[in-house]
């Protein structure tokens, strides 16, 4: 932490400890309100003058206090004023996003109908005739959010998901390989999803991280066991090894559905112009309600 | 996460039994100020939070407007109240989307994120037409947490969200405020002090009714860079973005066209072609000032 971001840190504490507004501190200093913004969001520090005068503001209220410890950490600079700001919550990074409280709603509400575990299939970068099967654990967390657990060959990423009107968006990061890999898939008002395909952003494992777009199918393969530890040992396990589908194991009808020729020349032929995965078509289906 | 304030304020309110009537009559604000702060739609202003806590600290000794960052159980134990009767019932809901990675963006946007900031438009093949294209707009500007915020918006999308520069790719997550679909895209980032070109790879759902799942390439190009008049940046944005988005193929290049327009899959990788839609960096248009020439000329 830079010196003037501390300084920074410090004072906001020191003004909200003592429920006074920059305004307010601004004026009792006599100087320019956004000379006192700039010290609380770490542009400048201040003058050695004006810190004298911050300093004897301080040390009036609280005998003592001298300007060496405005260069405290913030724990030990509130504990000179008796207040322990270990207590304090720190916020989990989160992207704001419009829409997002009923999108937390529906996964609230409907999300117990994607928990479970999943395989998916995808095809491999090489070319045709070559998949792979990925694994998906997805569990509601204390929140309501859906969170997702994929991986493959001992590599895993974690990620949302939010089902939201017809799709079940998909958002995986891997915070130590600086990736994130996005997804759109169809999905169904249903009580327990038991297949679901759509669109991924794969990164690479190359250098660059060479984005390819791929359709994919998600099939259950499995329940929650109501028991946390447990399921993550089951996900552990199944992501242990490489999986690639065995030559053969994939149905033509399915592999049809995930490999296509698309652009201007299908076009031209009467076949698509663009990568898509129309509900027409689409193999996403639920099972019946439980009692 | 932390706790919305209007859950805080709920409880300060219920252990002084007070009503929200008469917050406002005490704090000399309109009552529906106070229901906004306890719906969550607004934060009180530094003064009015102020008062508040004057209001409070004048029946809860020493209590001071840094208490408002404890989360409930403390407030609740501040305020005297028995912390166990609170956290109950709901679960509260997160504010935004959790993503580990943040911090880490913020670092990145820190140090390159100025690069993106402008004015760009952005062409793609319509998903609703026959090989014809679209010219959206979109207006990337730094806020005050440091994030890369991104406005998009063509005839038929007006979509609101982040881009988060990693490593050598610039990611898009985005929500249309209309249909409520969500856009995300993967970019290849120019790493040079300023963007003036970049492409990737776009995939959501159609807007039309079918809303169907569908990816294709996306050509940016720098127009105008931030005026420093933050509403002036955004009423020239929403001008261009209130424009007919739909463009004939005639007036886009031949080599852009064939840049956002390709032959993908199987049959096409026996020809030699590409198996799967990507949008390799060797391949990438992505450049910065004096970074190649530009597409027409190449």
């Amino acid at each position: 932490m830079s010196t003037s971001s501390r300084f920074a840190e410090n004072l906001g504490l020191l003004l909200k400890l003592a429920s006074m507004s920059g305004a307010r501190l601004a004026s009792g200093l006599a100087v320019n309100k956004s000379v006192v913004s700039r010290w609380l969001n770490g542009e400048a520090r201040p003058s050695a003058a004006n810190l004298a005068r911050l300093t004897a503001l301080v040390a009036a209220r609280s005998p003592g206090f001298g300007e060496a410890d405005w260069e405290r950490e913030p724990q030990g600079f509130a504990a000179l004023f008796g207040v322990d700001v270990g207590a304090r919550e720190q916020p989990a990074p989160v992207l704001p996003i419009p829409g997002w409280e009923e999108m937390a709603a529906t996964a609230a509400l409907r999300g117990a109908a994607y928990e479970g575990f999943f395989r998916t299939t995808r095809p491999g970068r090489s070319g045709p005739g070559e998949f792979v099967h990925d694994h998906v654990m997805v569990r509601r967390d204390g929140e309501g959010v859906l969170r997702l657990r994929m991986g493959n060959n001992g590599v895993s990423m974690g990620g949302v998901l939010i089902p939201w009107h017809s799709q079940i968006y998909m958002i995986f990061e891997d915070a130590i390989g600086g990736t994130m890999l996005f997804a759109v898939f169809n999905g169904l008002g249903a009580a327990k999803i038991e297949t679901f395909d759509g669109l991924a952003l794969v990164p690479g494992f190359d250098l660059t991280h060479t984005f390819a777009l791929m359709a994919a199918i998600c099939e259950r393969v499995g329940d929650l066991s109501g028991d946390a530890e447990a399921d993550d040992r089951r996900f552990q396990a199944l992501i242990e090894t490489r999986h690639e589908a065995a030559p053969g194991s994939i149905p033509e009808a399915l592999q049809r559905h995930l490999v296509r020729d698309v652009g201007p020349a299908q076009r031209a032929l009467g076949g698509e112009l663009l990568p898509t995965m129309p509900l027409s078509r689409s193999m996403t289906r639920a099972s019946p309600a439980r009692s | 996460m932390s706790t919305a304030f209007s859950e805080k304020l709920r409880l300060v309110l219920k252990v002084l039994s007070l009503s929200g009537a008469r917050l406002a009559g005490e704090l000399n604000v309109d009552k529906s100020v106070v229901s906004r702060w306890l719906s969550g739609a607004v934060q009180p202003s530094a003064h009015n939070l102020s008062l508040l806590t004057a209001l409070v600290s004048a029946r809860t000794e020493g209590f001071s407007t840094l208490d408002w960052e404890r989360d409930l159980k403390g407030l609740a134990a501040r305020l005297g109240a028995d912390p166990g009767a609170v956290g109950g019932g709901a679960p509260p809901t997160p504010a935004g989307l959790p993503l580990a990675i943040l911090s880490q963006a913020v670092s990145t946007t820190a140090l390159r994120g100025a690069a993106y900031e402008g004015l760009f438009r952005c062409t793609r093949v319509d998903p609703a037409g026959a090989g014809d294209f679209l010219s959206e707009q979109a207006l990337v500007r730094r806020d005050e947490r440091g994030l890369l915020r991104l406005s998009f918006g063509g005839g038929g999308l007006t979509a609101e969200g982040w881009v988060i520069p990693m490593h050598s790719q610039l990611y898009v997550i985005a929500t249309d405020v209309r249909s409520g679909i969500m856009l995300f895209g993967v970019f290849n980032g120019p790493a040079s002090a300023r963007a003036d070109v970049f492409d990737g790879l776009v995939l959501a759902p159609t807007v039309d009714i079918g809303r169907t799942p569908t990816a294709m390439p996306m050509y940016c190009e720098r127009i105008a860079d931030l005026s420093g008049d933050a509403q002036a940046d955004e009423r020239r944005f929403a001008d261009l973005a209130a424009g007919d988005p739909r463009t004939p193929a005639a007036a886009v290049s031949e080599r852009l066209r064939k840049h956002l327009l390709r032959d993908i899959g199987p049959a096409q990788h026996v020809l030699g072609g590409d198996f799967l839609l990507t949008m390799p960096i060797v391949r990438s248009l992505a450049r910065g000032p004096g970074g190649g020439a530009p597409l027409e000329e190449r």
